[in-house]
């Protein structure tokens, strides 16, 4: 929807007036108190589940980021079992992978609280994991790229095949999903361009578009640029609680913030919490919670439909 | 609510029938008009000679003065017009005389005419009030060469804007919501076309501009900081008369008429864009067929039925168009009548009765390629309105000024359909309306030559009701990452059209004037005023998008009080003007949004709402030259604008995003001869408030910024200066050898200058795990400009 608009305001303001950026040197804020950032998951698939630890820094310094190193990071589920993450490589990336009588860590239904302690402090998240549809199908059709999937520095294609998804969003307000696509196994979402769902549509519409299959600016997520003929795409659709929605939300915001209708600079919510809540060490980021379901097909030109988009 | 109406209206038809009663002494009275195209003249001076003593015309030019038996001299005279001279004799009975001035010409310069009110600045009662002549706007520099009154606005003491491009104005630190923009007193609800860049007004339709900051008399109402009150022509009552000018970013024509000479005339104007036009080779595949343009319309017919009664119908209709495929457009229309009624020769009437809209709508799906799979999306607010306004000539040392005004408000804040493979869902925010009505009187009262008050009273009450079974009552829940504003919602099952909340608010109105000397003035003025409608807007510019919203049990009433106090001094036999005003302004239940607010079409917008206080401060001098080849003014304003807000900022004071410290702008035209004048223009301004992240943090491999909840503007936007001119060549004849013409050449932005609008940050698109600082600018280069007007 935004993106829309923004394109119409981006095809008025390079025709009608002369409006350029200019990047420029600025010390901003500095030495603000850092904090503890989180940057984990865990899901219900069979893989190692990764918990990234690190130190938040001046926003103007571009130093390689510092990680936390030596904390003891604990998921601890409904029912009270306790799963221990690992820093392996000493690199703050806490690991923990599965064995044959643990294959994976999360369950749909249940809730899953990260205890962390780290320099003297320890900080909490909860995270309920909820229900993820599974995708139905991935068509797509011959065409030329739009505006937002051209980039011609990075070589993308200018004509090729443009993806949709197709699943239905469960009957009940609130379920909230986010959808990665790869293309010949290669993570095709940048950050900034994160794919969101809330119900059936890609912003909050108070119930609106409870139970639909997926409309059609959520379907099209998959194609922030063409495929070609050949190529494998692979959907991965997960569930997210709705505080991780508004996170995503509100972080993809704040990076794409910017020209005549920029909002003010806004706080990005976390789920992570000093127990402690009369320290000043505080904690950013979240901690999420996913099931996971899947879905990939090879581009063939015989099978690609029209009228898609 | 019936019985408040009523009592209103027993009260203002009763009214003239007591102040009927009394009539000692003898009245003259008329309308004053321009002798070449019939149009009413505003604020010419009517001045008996033997007494010393006078009148001004109100905005329809009628005048009334009330004087003691016998024999006098008649001096009228207005700005820029020949004095005229009548003997009258009012012996008898009372007089009806309406007289035309001529205009006064360069031809007539060896009769070098002084006109009366060339004073007005230091006589008059008003205060914080600038009245721009369409003449001098049409002769100031003006972004690719178009003329532009809310541009031009901007160039005056007190009125900034929050950047180059954004719609709207904003004054004495006072947002874009709080300006009550008039159009033959229909209320315009956006006053923008292209976003900000041209302002919805016709100049060639633009009969009178008066922008009132301060010592706001007590016949308005509704807005916390300001009243834009423009009047359109009535249309040449003597010969048509057409005017036309073709320039880079759009084309205009009017027209106007005696339908019956003397009697009645229209105007019709219209003006439409056509980057459009000149776009389209460059536009093809996804984008061919491709539309933005804007276009308005503006049209009025007046009907001089007898000496008593005159009757006009204006309206307005305008509209930007921009879309592919996807389609966004938005527009105002106003349609208002009127009937001038003097009942007696003391008293006058004008009835305005209008129809006001603002609405726009978005389709993803213009060309109904894809009906199974489309979002729409519109809104609108619609007003209706009656308004009687009397003006009581008790002597010419008292006028006293009633009426009232009901005005209904329809809000659609936004309704939208969202159609997925095929299933439809509609969603949006609840449908509601509200009257507000008002009464007011107001009296001017010379007290002595030297010393006269201004005073009144007005009295709003708005009724607040929703078309929807249900409303919601805001609660407290406590700040959390779900809650940013502390507060959730709770449902209120409602009657339909029930009132749920009245808010009434006595508005008093003071001001003085202190002659010190014959060329200087202290003037002193206290208003009060109460506003019931809100901008929802939490972007750097306001968009076309923004929702207007009615005041509900949640949103209370924006209210202002004012003080100002003004020295004013006129130099060289009214050659100069100055004037020095310092004011103070606080602002009750101001209107922030929490972190994360999301505005559009959510049913609970409600919710992130923050509420506090405003203040603004500030100094204003100004010096303005009338006459002479030389012409023009140094406009210098000093101001703060701040609020509070519990949730802001630990709940503390912060500045407002559109505070300015300084501002300078200094306009000059210079006539060489009858053939070439030149402008030029040139503003300074301190930049605007902006915020900027504390720290940074990684998720995903992408650096995001970390801005503490509730930080408000800690860093400011470099300044902003511009300098302008233009050059204009008359020509004696325009097309088919007829009328007469002119090429107006400009350049914008003369030195090229790359003037900030906002700082924003952002990661480094190739390293996204780097941060940078962005500078904007909205005009980055000189902007060249020819534009050709003309006039048979």
């Amino acid at each position: 929807m935004k993106k829309y608009i923004l394109n119409t305001l981006i095809a008025l303001g390079t025709l009608s007036l002369t409006s350029c950026e200019d990047v420029i040197d600025l010390q901003g804020i500095t030495n603000a108190p850092s904090m503890l950032v989180v940057d984990g998951n865990v899901t219900d698939v069979s893989t190692n589940q990764v918990i990234t630890l690190s130190q938040s820094q001046d926003y103007f310094n571009n130093a390689t980021v510092k990680p936390v190193l030596g904390a003891s990071v604990t998921v601890t589920d409904s029912d009270g079992k306790i799963f221990t993450f690992k820093d392996l490589k000493g690199d703050g990336k806490y690991v923990w992978s599965p064995t044959t009588s643990e294959p994976k860590i999360g369950q749909v239904g249940k809730t899953y609280t990260l205890k962390i302690t780290a320099n003297g402090e320890t900080y909490q998240a909860v995270s309920a994991l909820k229900r993820v549809p599974k995708i139905d199908s991935i068509a797509y059709q011959f065409d030329e790229a739009r505006l937002n999937q051209r980039d011609d520095d990075k070589g993308y294609p200018k004509e090729g095949y443009d993806a949709q998804f197709y699943a239905r969003d469960f009957t009940g307000i609130g379920d909230c999903y986010r959808i990665i696509a790869y293309k010949n196994g290669k993570m095709l979402e940048m950050s900034n361009t994160v794919a969101i769902a809330y119900d059936a549509a890609i912003q909050k519409s108070s119930g609106a578009a409870d139970g639909l299959i997926f409309s059609l600016p959520v379907r099209s997520t998959i194609s922030p640029q063409l495929y070609l003929a050949g190529d494998t795409i692979k959907v991965e659709l997960r569930s997210i609680t709705e505080g991780h929605f508004d996170f995503w939300t509100q972080a993809r915001l704040e990076v794409n913030n910017g020209g005549l209708f920029a909002r003010p600079s806004a706080n990005i919510p976390t789920n992570v919490n000093n127990v402690n809540s009369s320290s000043n060490k505080k904690a950013i980021g979240w901690f999420g919670t996913s099931a996971v379901s899947f879905s990939q097909t090879v581009v063939d030109p015989k099978k690609a439909q029209k009228g898609l988009r | 609510m019936n019985a408040f109406l009523r009592n209103i209206w027993v009260v203002l038809l009763l009214f003239p029938l007591c102040l009927q009663a009394q009539n000692q002494k003898l009245t003259v009275s008329g309308y004053i008009k321009d002798v070449k195209n019939g149009e009413g003249l505003i604020g010419a001076s009517v001045f008996v000679k033997e007494l010393m003593t006078g009148t001004t015309t109100n905005t329809y030019g009628f005048y009334s003065l009330t004087v003691p038996k016998g024999n006098y001299t008649l001096v009228v005279s207005s700005v820029g017009y020949r004095k005229s001279i009548r003997e009258i004799k009012l012996t008898e009975q009372s007089l009806s005389l309406n007289l035309e001035l001529q205009e006064d010409g360069q031809e007539l310069e060896e009769v070098v005419v002084k006109a009366k009110r060339e004073d007005d600045n230091v006589k008059s009662m008003e205060m914080s009030v600038n009245k721009v002549e369409m003449k001098t706007i049409k002769k100031i520099p003006a972004l690719l060469g178009e003329v532009d009154l809310v541009r031009a606005i901007q160039f005056l003491p007190g009125v900034t804007t929050v950047g180059e491009g954004a719609s709207g104005f904003n004054v004495r630190g006072g947002g874009v919501d709080q300006n009550l923009i008039l159009l033959d007193d229909a209320p315009v609800y956006n006053s923008s076309h292209l976003f900000g860049f041209f302002s919805v007004f016709n100049p060639d339709a633009v009969k009178d501009v008066k922008l009132i900051k301060g010592g706001v008399p007590a016949q308005y109402g509704g807005r916390a900081s300001s009243i834009l009150d423009v009047k359109m022509k009535e249309g040449n009552a003597k010969e048509l008369e057409i005017n036309g000018g073709i320039g880079v970013i759009f084309s205009r024509l009017s027209i106007e008429a005696p339908i019956v000479k003397d009697k009645a005339s229209f105007i019709v104007a219209a003006r439409r864009s056509y980057i459009d036009i000149l776009a389209k080779p460059f536009l093809t595949g996804n984008n061919a067929g491709s539309s933005f343009n804007f276009y308005d319309l503006t049209a009025k017919v007046n009907y001089n039925i007898d000496n008593k009664n005159t009757v006009f119908l204006s309206g307005y209709f305008g509209r930007d168009v921009f879309g592919q495929d996807f389609g966004f457009n938005w527009g105002n229309s106003t349609l208002s009548g009127r009937w001038n009624h003097v009942f007696s020769d003391k008293l006058f009437l004008n009835t305005t009765a209008f129809y006001s809209n603002y609405d726009y709508a978005l389709d993803s799906d213009l060309k109904n390629k894809r009906p199974n799979n489309a979002f729409k999306w519109s809104s609108n607010i619609t007003n209706l309105s009656i308004k009687p306004d009397f003006t009581y000539y008790i002597s010419p040392n008292n006028t006293l000024t009633f009426g009232g005004q009901v005005l209904t408000y329809n809000f659609k804040p936004g309704a939208a359909t969202a159609t997925s493979e095929g299933e439809s869902r509609s969603f949006g925010q609840e449908r509601k309306n509200g009257i507000e009505s008002s009464i007011y009187v107001g009296d001017e009262w010379k007290i002595s030559p030297k010393f006269s008050v201004q005073y009144g009273l007005r009295f709003s009450r708005y009724d607040y009701s929703s078309q929807e079974d249900f409303y919601y009552q805001r609660k407290y829940v406590g700040v959390s990452a779900d809650f940013p504003s502390g507060y959730d919602l709770t449902y209120i099952p409602n009657t339909k059209g029930k009132t749920i909340q009245t808010y009434q608010n006595l508005e008093p109105r003071f001001s003085m004037n202190y002659n010190t000397g014959d060329n200087s003035s202290i003037k002193a003025s206290y208003n009060r005023l109460a506003q019931y409608v809100h901008l929802m807007s939490n972007t750097a510019a306001s968009t076309p998008l923004d929702v207007w919203t009615s005041s509900t049990n949640n949103i209370k009433p924006q209210v202002a009080d004012q003080v100002a106090l003004g020295y004013f001094q006129n130099f060289g036999d009214n050659m100069y003007e100055a004037s020095a005003e310092v004011f103070y302004k606080e602002m009750q239940n101001q209107i922030d949004y929490a972190d994360r607010a999301n505005l559009f079409l959510n049913p609970y917008f409600e919710k992130d709402l923050l509420f506090g206080k405003g203040r603004a401060y500030g100094l204003e001098l100004f010096v303005k030259k009338n006459r002479g080849k030389l012409t023009g003014w140094i406009s210098y304003t000093l101001q703060r604008s701040e609020k509070k807000i519990d949730a802001l900022n630990n709940g503390n004071w912060y500045f407002s995003r559109y505070d300015r410290t300084h501002t300078l702008n200094m306009l000059a035209q210079y006539e060489i001869n009858k053939k070439w004048s030149f402008g030029a223009n040139f503003a300074y301004i301190t930049g605007v408030p902006y915020t900027l992240p504390e720290q940074q943090f990684v998720v995903e491999g992408q650096v995001y910024p970390y801005i503490p909840a509730g930080t408000r503007g800690n860093f400011r936007v470099p300044a902003y200066h511009r300098l302008d001119v233009s050059a204009t060549k008359k020509n004696k004849k325009a097309l088919f050898g007829k009328g007469e013409s002119e090429w107006v050449f400009s350049i914008y932005n003369l030195y090229n200058r790359r003037n900030p609008f906002s700082i924003y940050t952002r990661p480094n698109e190739t390293n996204p795990a780097q941060t940078e600082a962005v500078q904007l600018s909205i005009i980055g280069s000189f902007v060249p400009a020819v534009t050709y007007n003309f006039k048979f």
